[in-house]
């Protein structure tokens, strides 16, 4: 198991914010996004490469907001193999990035309890 | 219809983010800072809403599901070119960052967006665009003189004139405006120069009519003095419209002389030369206005052929006011704002019947007709409604109030019998010299009474007085 790396500071700050409102909206679009990335195949099809890469960047974005660092740089790898049609490895890091989100969705449900 | 006082709203801050928790997230820490936005969570969504608010600062994620960030970007500047535009992008590299700056974001911010950067650039970019939008408004020479949006309205025929708007401002080709009087071209010239790329460059604007063959080819082509460093104040407007945008009231009114001239600095890429100087390179946008067709005016040879197909590229109609539907009480609203805000008295609404009869008016002087109603009714009378006592007898079909009206009546009844057997150009003559006499001889002022130029005069009356072969 890969040690998931966080900026606790960045995520305590952010799910405090206006009494953990924004908790649920994060769990969802990660929900989403992982969906995406799991539906998103055959990969060599042009419209399924393109959903995969904005799946990613969004997936990058939420991660960079909420500090999940080893997601963000995953996603970012995932992305640039996108854009030089490296498939083998974008699925390589699809895995990786399927296990990250796993662990940051565990951490904003633990979160929420504590914050409970 | 009763309206209350039209007030102008604060800057409206747009949010584009496709993902909802940041969405919730950024317009959450906005609206804590005082900032409340309106969102958007895609391209085609971000441009309708654009279009309806008219942001001064739009925060803008580059990567939308539906459209290229930057795109929408461009079409937003190209819309309203004094919207601040702040990016946001997951991505830092260099590269995007100036790519998104040449394209004219106002800022670039990579995420993780903290909290008070997100504010910091928010609040600049709103102080921005304050600043400048009152630099515009200062720009108003006249105390009628209507914020665009307030001129523009919202009856169909100015919606459709401003989505023309918005597509000429985007090129470079001349602009001509007709429009009868008081319609507002001078305003529609003005908002395609504030929407085009041009917008922070001057706007130079010279009524051809109003001047001599001589005042006004100095007025257009003086060059700047040798030993000035910038633009000296008698340089022409040629010099002064450099990077901007050059507005020709009445071009038809230019001596054909002139208008050869005008033609070749036009065809030398705007190169002008005055006599014993050499050609120094302009570039400016040229907008003509005119109440008269172009085309029928090169029919009578008072136009150039040549001046007419380098000006007459791309036609803009001023609707007239009578097709403008509720946008007149909007306005009359809003004159009547201003007005009593001059003369010290508060006028708020325009009561039912008074706006029925304001509706069903043909308003032939348009909005100078319009303001002189709402004048008038201002002194006389007190507000805080303009009621249908308070408007010219001749509009309420009242017994004729000679002092209000007086001249029209005549021009309707004694007019109407001594006008019988005449040919149209004997009326006109007529009316012309009648007016000349009424003045003591004085050509400036009959042709203020009549709405013309006095160059118009000279003309004609150079025809009339001309032995006939």
């Amino acid at each position: 198991m890969i040690a998931q790396t966080y900026d606790e500071k960045q995520m305590s700050a952010l799910l405090s914010l206006d009494g953990g409102a924004l908790r649920e909206p994060l769990l969802n679009d990660l929900q989403r996004c992982q969906t995406l990335l799991d539906q998103t195949l055959p990969l060599d099809a042009r419209d399924s490469a393109m959903v995969m890469r904005n799946a990613l960047h969004e997936l990058r974005g939420i991660a960079l907001t909420v500090g999940a660092t080893t997601l963000a740089r995953h996603c970012a790898k995932a992305e640039a193999f996108c854009d030089t049609g490296h498939l083998a490895e974008v699925l390589e890091q699809r895995a990786a990035i399927h296990i990250a989100c796993e662990d940051l969705r565990a951490r904003l449900k633990a979160f929420t309890d504590v914050a409970a | 219809m009763k309206s209350g006082i039209p007030s102008h709203p604060p800057v409206k801050l747009l949010l584009v983010e496709d993902t909802p928790s940041l969405q919730m997230l950024y317009q959450t820490v906005l609206n804590k800072a005082g900032h409340p936005s309106i969102t958007a969570s895609t391209g085609v969504e971000a441009l309708a809403k654009f279009e309806d608010h008219r942001p001064g600062v739009v925060l803008l994620d580059l990567t939308l599901p539906d459209a290229d960030g930057m795109a929408i970007m461009r079409q937003m500047l190209a819309r309203q070119p004094t919207t601040r535009v702040i990016v946001i992008t997951a991505n830092g590299s260099v590269d995007k960052a100036l790519d998104a700056i040449r394209n004219g974001a106002h800022e670039y911010l990579v995420k993780p967006l903290g909290d008070q950067r997100l504010v910091a650039a928010v609040a600049t970019a709103l102080s921005d665009y304050r600043t400048q939008s009152e630099a515009a408004k200062a720009l108003s020479h006249s105390p009628y003189d209507l914020p665009v949006e307030d001129f523009m309205g919202q009856s169909e025929v100015m919606r459709h004139l401003n989505v023309k708007i918005n597509a000429v401002a985007r090129s470079t080709a001349p602009v001509f405006i007709l429009g009868e009087r008081g319609t507002g071209k001078k305003t529609i010239a003005r908002m395609v120069h504030r929407k085009s790329r041009r917008a922070a460059k001057p706007l130079v604007c010279v009524n051809c009519s109003a001047l001599t063959p001589a005042e006004l080819e100095a007025t257009l082509f003086a060059p700047p003095a040798p030993s000035d460093t910038g633009i000296s104040d008698c340089a022409g407007a040629f010099y002064h419209a450099n990077g901007g945008t050059l507005v020709l009231e009445n071009p038809q009114d230019i001596h054909l002389d002139l208008q050869a001239r005008l033609v070749t600095a036009l065809q030398d890429e705007s190169r002008i030369a005055a006599a014993g100087a050499s050609p120094a390179p302009v570039d400016i946008r040229l907008i003509c206005c005119a109440r008269a067709h172009p085309t029928e005016e090169m029919r009578a040879g008072r136009l150039s052929e040549d001046l007419y197909y380098r000006l007459f590229v791309i036609p803009l109609t001023a609707p007239p006011l009578s097709q403008r539907g509720d946008d007149i009480l909007r306005l009359a609203l809003n004159f009547l704002h201003r007005i009593g805000k001059q003369e010290g008295k508060i006028f708020t609404s325009v009561a039912e019947d008074a706006a029925a009869i304001m509706n069903a008016h043909r308003w032939h002087g348009n909005m100078r007709e319009l303001i002189n109603v709402l004048r008038h009714a201002v002194v006389l009378h007190q507000g805080p409604e303009l009621t249908r006592a308070m408007l010219p007898e001749d509009m309420t079909g009242h017994a004729p109030n000679h002092e209000v009206s007086g001249r029209r009546h005549a021009a309707s009844g004694g007019l109407e019998a001594a006008m019988k057997g005449l040919t149209m150009a004997e009326i006109e003559q007529r009316a012309v010299m009648a007016a000349i006499e009424r003045h003591g001889g004085s050509i400036p002022q009959a042709a203020r009474e009549l709405d013309i130029a006095p160059s118009t005069i000279y003309r004609k009356r150079d025809v009339w007085t001309k032995p006939k072969a």
